[in-house]
């Protein structure tokens, strides 16, 4: 076997490892999020279940039933519950009961919230759950697994489901912005950290309605997304500057915007990238 | 169900902020005794308490997020009133996206504000902002009246 592959079987298993620590991580901290505003989530909250649960009048008994045991107000709190555990044991197993049980909670959530709770991180979230838990099918089967052992099929393809997904979204993200007149124009920065629901500082606010930074922002923005692609063929060393500057254009979105859970969902999705960028 | 929007989630497009509006506002008014004129419009700060954010809230920030469904609850019945029936725009009370919008105002506008006593009923509105000419603001929907 070729060297380059010992180094990429080697780092697979890191990569899969990393990847687990941060979504244990990330999960855990959304969940911790919810369960803080869990009074939102009762019947005397916005979220009510007995609004919510209208949604799925069509669906047959059985599935409404298990609805209701799942998704009512004290259900719900007890599903979190189990997340925040599986999120907690997730870094330390390899089996893929857990990224399973994740998944299962995950979507459960995003049900209840009639789509998403907080829009692009759950979808992240849900990527980097369903490449684990591809990548650990085969871990289960296998009775020694130590670094050393080549990267299994399942690893491959679950850790480069989850490295083409995290540079498809800044792409897409990139390239849905080039084409929209405002953002090329610099007004829609200063729109979107204007708009109310973010809550932008105002010092920010003042900067981005200046033409020309919110224009240089907005082209730097464009130009960085766009040339995310370009991780997959520079090899690792400008992969790892290119992760570097995505973590903090993440964390700069987190104090800008309030966009915290992105920082997390992203970051986890970021040692299958770098595995992949070694391949040649 | 909003099985569309379950699977935005499970094939998502990545495409983030290409929309230039800044998306739908919510603004509530009140009146006291029955027969009473209504008060003015004020918008619904769907913001948690103006603070400056620190290094916390990039590990958790629960309010913030909170307030981020709540506007994505507005984007919802914007929807949903988009793919509504002309024929039968009088169900738009029995959206699910309509009631939730409702139980918002009535708990981030009314007891927020500690504006139930002496309110009879409320009323809200859905505005989108626009500062482009072509394209000018424009209120999409404005509730019947229901009891505080």
């Amino acid at each position: 076997m070729p060297a380059e592959a010992d180094t990429l079987a080697m780092t697979a298993t890191q990569a899969l490892r990393a990847t687990r620590c941060l979504l244990g991580l990330s999960i855990a901290l959304q969940t911790i999020e919810l369960l803080r505003v869990r009074s939102a989530l009762g019947e005397r909250g916005v979220f009510a279940w007995s609004v919510l649960r209208d949604d799925h009048r069509g669906a047959p008994a059985l599935i409404r039933a298990a609805l209701d045991f799942l998704l009512g107000t004290r259900g719900f709190v007890a599903l979190l519950a189990l997340q925040l555990a599986a999120a907690l044991v997730l870094p330390w197993s390899t089996l893929s009961v857990w990224p399973l049980v994740l998944l299962t909670t995950t979507l459960l959530t995003c049900i209840r919230f009639r789509g998403t709770y907080n829009g692009g991180s759950d979808a992240m979230t849900i990527v980097v759950l369903l490449g684990v838990s591809l990548a650990q099918l085969e871990h289960e089967s296998l009775q020694v697994r130590d670094a050393s052992m080549a990267a299994t099929w399942a690893e491959r393809v679950g850790l480069g489901y989850i490295a083409a997904q995290l540079v498809l979204s800044y792409f897409m993200a990139g390239v849905a912005k080039l084409r929209t007149r405002a953002w090329r124009e610099g007004r829609a920065l200063s729109k979107l950290l204007s708009a109310p629901q973010y809550g932008a500082p105002a010092t920010l606010v003042a900067l981005a309605s200046r033409r020309p930074i919110a224009l240089a922002a907005s082209w730097l923005v464009m130009a960085f997304e766009c040339a995310f692609p370009l991780t997959l063929v520079l090899g690792v060393g400008p992969c790892a500057s290119m992760l570097a500057l995505g973590l903090s254009f993440h964390v700069f979105n987190a104090y800008a915007l309030g966009l915290n859970r992105f920082v997390w969902a992203w970051l986890s999705a970021y040692p299958a990238l770098l595995l992949w960028s070694q391949v040649e | 169900m909003r099985y569309s929007s379950l699977l935005r989630v499970l094939l998502p497009s990545w495409r983030f902020f290409d929309d230039s509006s800044s998306g739908p506002r919510l603004f509530f008014r009140t009146r006291g005794a029955a027969g009473d004129a209504f008060g003015e419009w004020r918008e619904l700060d769907p913001r948690p308490a103006r603070r400056a954010r620190g290094l916390g809230a990039l590990v958790l920030n629960p309010r913030g997020n909170l307030a981020l469904a709540h506007h994505t609850l507005l984007e919802h019945l914007l929807d949903d009133l988009a793919s509504l029936d002309p024929a039968h725009i009088d169900a738009v009370e029995s959206l699910v996206s309509y009631r939730l919008v409702q139980r918002l105002v009535r708990s981030h506008g009314l007891d927020a504000h500690g504006l139930h006593a002496g309110v009879s009923a409320f009323q809200f509105k859905l505005r989108l902002e626009s500062d482009e000419a072509e394209a000018p603001s424009l209120d999409v929907l404005i509730s019947s009246v229901h009891a505080a």
